[in-house]
C-alpha cells in the first residue's frame, strides 16, 4: 500500500522509477490538465466570438488574453482540473492494481 | 548455433537478481526466445509478468520473515539461534522489495502515460466536437489548441485571481499556472515539511533569478533536468558560492518532491543547511525601518499545516469556495513553505522582491538561525500569525493597569536557564514568588491569572463593578499579555530542581525566568542568544488562549467553531487580521477542549457547558497531548471530527446510488447525513433539512427531497457530476436533465417553505 502524501508519484507508487520519466509523466499530466482546461473554455465561447478567435489567430499574446476574458475564472478551472485529473488517475491506478497500490 | 534457453529454475535468481517462488509458474513471464542459428537470441522484458513474480515473491519472503517477528518470533529467534537466518532474509525482503518496487513503477507508470495518452486523444476530439458546433475555423481552433503553453506562463492574477489579502496577492502574481498545476500534483503545498519546504525554496530561487539571470521561466521540471551531471551534493561545499549552497539545497528539495520524500531525516540534506547556518547564523539582515525579529521556519510550517487543515476541513464544508481556496493553499505553500524565502531578501534583493512581485510587501527582516533555517519577519507573515496585539485591548484596559505600563512596554524577557529573576523597581515577596512558580500543565496565562486572583484589589477589582472574579481576572490577564506583547499561551515545562517563574511586577510588565517552553530544540538554542527575538518566536508558537464560555450548549460552540474557522481561514487569506478573528483564537481553543469532555450526543440536548477554571492546574496536561502540541492536538480532533462528517456524506451518496434499497431506505440515508439544521452539499447541491423537509437548493431552485422523488434525486446528482456531458453533448444532456427536473418537480423558494 502507498501512503497517501497528496503527491500523485507516491499515490501511483511512482517513487522508483527514474527521475526523468516522472518528470516526462507530470509534464504530460500538466498538458493534459491545460487542454482540459481549454475544452472548458472552448465551451463559453459564444456568439462572435468565433470570427474573433479567427481574427487573433496569428497573434499568440492577443488570443491568449482574449481567451481569459472569456474564462475570468480560469486559474479556478485550471485548480478543478487538476484535481479532477489527479483523481481519476489513482482511481484507475487502484482498480487495475488492487495489489499493489 | 542454436542456443538452448532454460527457462530459470524456480526459486533462483534470475540475471536481476529476481527469484521466482517454489512453484511459480513461468508462462506469465512470456520470454520469447528466438531459436534461429542466424540471429542472435532476443529476449524481450514482460514488465508485467516481472511485476506479478516480484509481487508474489516478496509476498512469500515477507511470510518467512514474520515467523521471526512480534514477541513469539523474537523468542524462537533467539531459542533457535537464528538470528543469521532471520538478518539474511531481512536481506533478501529488501532486495526482493526494491525490485518489486522497481517493476510496479514501471508497469504503472507506462499504464498511466496510457491513460493519460487515451485521456488526451479523447479531451482532443471532445474539443474538436466543440470548436464544430461553435462554429470555430480550422486555423483558429489550432490557435486555441496551442494557447495553452502560453497560458502557462501567466500568473494566477493574469488568469483571473484577483484576491485582497497581500500574502494571496503575493501569491497570484508569483505562481503561474503551470507551478500551480505541478504544485497540486505533487502535494499542493500541504506536506508538513517536505513538499511546502521544496515548494519553498523553488520560489526563492526564482527571486534569486530576479537578481541574476532573468525570472519568468522557471519551474522545478526544467531545473532538475537543468541539473543532469551536476556535482555530488557535498563535494566541494566549503568552498562554493552562496547561490552554489543554495542550489544545492534547492536540487535535493527538488527531488525529494518528484520522488515524494521528506527529506527531514536526510544526512546530506541536514549538512547543507548547517553550512547555510554557518555561513551565516546568527546574521540579522534587517529592512529599513524594521528591527530583525525571528520566526521560526517550524512555526511557519506548522501554521501553514495548520491553516490547510482549516482549508481542506472547509472545502468539505463549503464546495462553492473550495476552488479559491485551494489556488491560496497551494500558492501560500509555493512561496511561504520554505524558511530560504527569505534569501530573497538579504542584501540587495528587495529590488530583486519587488520586481517579482510587484507592489507586494517585501519581507522585511531575515536572520539566518544557526541551524541554517532562515527565519523571517514581515507583514505577511504577521497575517499567518496574528497576535492578540493586534486587538485594541488598550481601550477596555483598566485605569490602574494603564497608568502602570509603560507604553512601550517591550517583550517578556525570556532567558536561559541559568539566568535568575532580573531586577525590578518593585519590591517581589516570597509570597507573589510562590505563586508565580511553574507547576506541572501550566502556562503563561493560568500563572498570570492566578497571581492576579490573589491580589485582585491591587489591580483595581471592584466586586460590585466587575463582577465574577475569576471572569475579570481572566480578562485582566489577556489585558495585560498584550500590554506585553504576548499572543496567546506559552506552554511551560516543569523543572523540578529549577522551577521557573512567570512573574507579574506591580508595574504590569510579565518577567519570565528559567522559563522553558516546549519549543522545538532548534529554536530553544537561541532563547539564550536573543532573548527578545526568542520570546517573538515564542509568541507565534504559542497556544490559543483559554476563553471562559459560561452556561454555552455544544450546539453554539459548534456553530462558532464553524463561523470562527471561516473568518479565521479569511484572515489568514485575506490578510486581514480584526479582532473577531484574534477573540476567535482563543475562543475556538476553549470550545474545542469543552466539546472534547462533553458527553455524547449532547449536541442534541441543551447540556450547560461548565465553564472552565483559569488556574486550576491540571495534572500532566500538556504531557497527555496525543501529538506533544496542543496546538496540532487541536486541529487533528477538528478535521477528523469533519472528516468523519465527510464520511457520512459519502455513505449518502453511495446508499443514493444503490438500486437494490428502496426508496424510503434511500431517503433515510439521506436524512441522516444531514440531519435538520445541517446542511451538506453534494456536487453544485446544497442540501438542508428544515422542518423535517429535506431540501436541496441550486441557485433559488429549491427541491423537496421525498421518499417518492429520491430516486430522480438521484439521478439529478448523477447528472450533475457528469457535467462535462454538456460539452458534447448538448441536446442529450439537456433532454435527460429536463426529464430529471421533471420528476423531481422544481419549486420556487417560497413555494418550498
Amino acid at each position: 500500500m502507498t501512503q497517501d502524501t497528496g503527491n500523485i508519484i507516491s499515490l501511483l507508487g511512482l517513487e522508483a522509477w527514474p527521475t526523468e520519466k516522472k518528470l516526462a509523466l507530470l509534464e504530460k499530466m500538466n498538458g493534459v490538465v491545460m487542454q482540459r482546461v481549454m475544452l472548458r473554455v472552448l465551451d463559453r465561447l459564444e456568439g462572435s466570438d468565433a470570427q474573433e478567435a479567427d481574427r487573433l489567430a496569428d497573434q499568440p499574446d492577443a488570443l491568449a488574453d482574449f481567451l481569459t476574458s472569456k474564462a475570468p475564472d480560469m486559474s479556478a478551472l485550471i485548480t478543478e482540473e487538476v484535481e479532477k485529473l489527479k483523481a481519476d488517475l489513482v482511481k484507475g491506478a487502484k482498480q487495475k492494481y488492487p495489489e499493489d497500490l | 548455433m542454436k542456443k538452448d534457453m532454460q527457462p530459470p529454475v524456480p526459486g533462483t535468481p534470475d540475471a536481476d537478481g529476481l527469484a521466482t517462488g517454489p512453484g511459480e509458474s513461468l508462462e506469465t513471464q512470456k520470454t520469447s526466445v528466438d531459436f534461429d542459428d542466424e540471429t542472435p537470441t532476443v529476449v524481450e522484458r514482460n514488465p508485467t509478468a516481472e511485476l506479478v513474480v516480484a509481487r508474489k515473491l516478496l509476498a512469500s519472503k515477507q511470510a518467512d520473515l514474520r515467523k521471526y517477528q512480534g514477541l513469539v518470533g523474537e523468542l524462537r529467534t533467539k531459542l533457535t539461534g537464528a538470528g543469521e537466518k532471520k538478518s539474511a532474509i531481512e536481506e533478501e525482503v529488501a532486495l526482493i522489495r526494491e525490485k518489486y518496487e522497481q517493476a510496479r513503477a514501471e508497469v504503472i507508470g507506462e499504464d498511466v502515460m496510457g491513460m493519460l495518452d487515451e485521456t488526451a486523444t479523447m479531451t482532443g476530439a471532445m474539443a474538436e466536437a466543440v470548436a464544430e458546433k461553435k462554429g470555430l475555423t480550422a486555423r483558429a481552433f489550432e490557435a486555441i489548441r496551442n494557447a495553452h503553453k502560453k497560458l502557462g506562463e501567466y500568473n494566477l492574477e493574469k488568469l483571473g485571481w484577483h484576491p485582497e489579502g497581500r500574502i494571496a496577492k503575493m501569491v497570484a502574481r508569483g505562481v503561474n499556472a503551470r507551478l500551480l498545476v505541478n504544485g497540486i500534483l505533487v502535494g499542493g503545498g500541504t506536506a508538513f515539511g517536505g513538499t511546502a519546504a521544496a515548494l519553498g525554496a523553488i520560489t526563492a530561487r526564482r527571486i534569486f533569478g530576479g537578481m541574476s539571470a532573468g525570472y519568468g521561466s522557471f519551474d522545478f521540471m526544467s531545473m532538475l533536468s537543468e541539473r543532469k551531471g551536476k556535482k555530488a551534493a557535498l563535494e566541494g561545499l566549503e568552498s562554493d558560492t552562496t547561490e552554489g549552497l543554495v542550489h544545492r539545497l534547492e536540487d535535493l528539495e527538488a527531488r525529494a518532491l518528484v520522488n515524494g520524500k521528506d527529506l527531514s531525516q536526510d544526512e546530506t540534506y541536514q549538512k547543507l543547511k548547517a553550512e547555510f547556518g554557518k555561513r551565516f547564523g546568527g546574521q540579522a539582515i534587517a529592512g529599513p525601518e524594521g528591527e530583525a525579529v525571528q520566526l521560526e521556519r517550524e512555526v511557519m510550517l506548522q501554521l501553514m499545516s495548520q491553516k490547510q487543515e482549516r482549508v481542506d476541513a472547509l472545502q468539505e464544508m463549503h464546495t462553492d469556495r473550495a476552488t479559491a481556496m485551494k489556488l491560496a493553499a497551494t500558492g501560500i505553500g509555493l512561496l511561504a513553505g520554505s524558511g530560504l524565502i527569505a534569501k530573497g531578501v538579504m542584501k540587495g534583493a528587495k529590488g530583486a522582491w519587488h520586481a517579482t512581485f510587484g507592489s507586494a510587501q517585501p519581507v522585511e527582516a531575515a536572520v539566518v538561525l544557526p541551524n541554517g533555517d532562515v527565519a523571517v519577519d514581515s507583514p505577511e507573515l504577521d497575517h499567518l500569525a496574528p497576535r492578540v496585539e493586534d486587538v485594541d485591548y488598550a481601550a477596555k484596559l483598566h485605569p490602574a493597569v494603564e497608568d502602570a505600563v509603560p507604553a512601550d512596554a517591550a517583550h517578556p524577557s525570556v532567558e536561559g536557564a541559568a539566568a535568575h529573576l532580573p531586577e525590578t523597581p518593585n519590591a517581589v515577596d516570597a509570597e507573589a514568588l510562590k505563586l508565580a512558580e511553574i507547576h506541572k500543565g501550566d502556562g503563561v496565562i493560568r500563572i498570570v491569572s492566578r497571581q492576579l486572583e490573589a491580589k485582585p484589589e491591587a489591580w483595581g477589582y471592584d466586586a460590585a463593578k466587575d463582577g465574577d472574579l475569576h471572569k475579570w481576572a481572566s480578562k485582566m490577564t489577556h489585558e495585560l499579555m498584550a500590554k506585553n506583547k504576548i499572543s496567546g499561551d506559552i506552554r511551560l515545562k516543569l523543572d523540578a530542581a529549577h522551577p521557573g517563574h512567570v512573574l507579574v511586577s506591580p508595574d504590569g510588565k510579565i518577567e519570565m525566568s528559567d522559563a522553558k517552553t516546549y519549543m522545538a530544540e532548534p529554536h530553544a538554542a537561541t532563547l539564550a542568544e536573543e532573548p527578545h527575538a526568542a520570546a517573538a518566536s515564542a509568541e507565534s508558537h504559542a497556544a490559543v488562549t483559554a476563553e471562559p464560555h459560561a452556561a454555552e450548549t455544544t450546539s453554539d460552540i459548534e456553530a462558532r467553531l464553524d463561523q470562527s474557522m471561516d473568518r479565521r481561514t479569511d484572515e489568514i487569506l485575506n490578510g486581514t487580521s480584526n479582532e473577531e478573528a484574534a477573540l476567535d483564537r482563543s475562543m475556538d481553543a476553549r470550545a474545542e477542549e469543552i466539546l472534547k469532555g462533553a458527553p455524547q450526543g449532547a449536541a442534541e440536548h441543551a447540556t450547560t457547558v461548565p465553564r472552565p477554571t483559569v488556574g486550576h492546574v491540571e495534572s500532566g496536561a500538556a504531557e497527555a497531548s496525543p501529538t506533544g502540541d496542543p496546538n496540532l492536538d487541536k486541529i487533528v480532533q477538528h478535521s477528523e471530527a469533519l472528516h468523519g462528517e465527510h464520511d457520512v456524506v459519502d455513505r449518502a451518496l453511495k446508499t443514493l446510488d444503490n438500486a437494490k434499497l428502496t426508496s424510503a431506505e434511500r431517503f433515510e440515508a439521506l436524512k441522516a447525513a444531514c440531519p435538520e439544521g445541517k446542511g451538506i452539499n453534494i456536487e453544485s447541491l446544497h442540501v438542508s433539512q428544515e422542518g423535517g423537509k429535506m431540501l436541496a437548493k441550486i441557485g433559488r431552485d429549491v427541491v423537496v427531497v421525498t421518499p417518492k422523488n429520491v430516486g430522480a434525486f438521484s439521478k439529478f446528482v448523477d447528472l450533475l457530476k457528469e457535467g462535462q456531458r454538456a460539452a458534447v453533448d448538448p441536446e442529450g444532456y439537456k433532454a435527460d436533465l429536463d426529464q430529471v427536473v421533471k420528476e423531481l418537480g422544481l419549486v420556487s423558494p417560497d413555494a418550498a417553505k
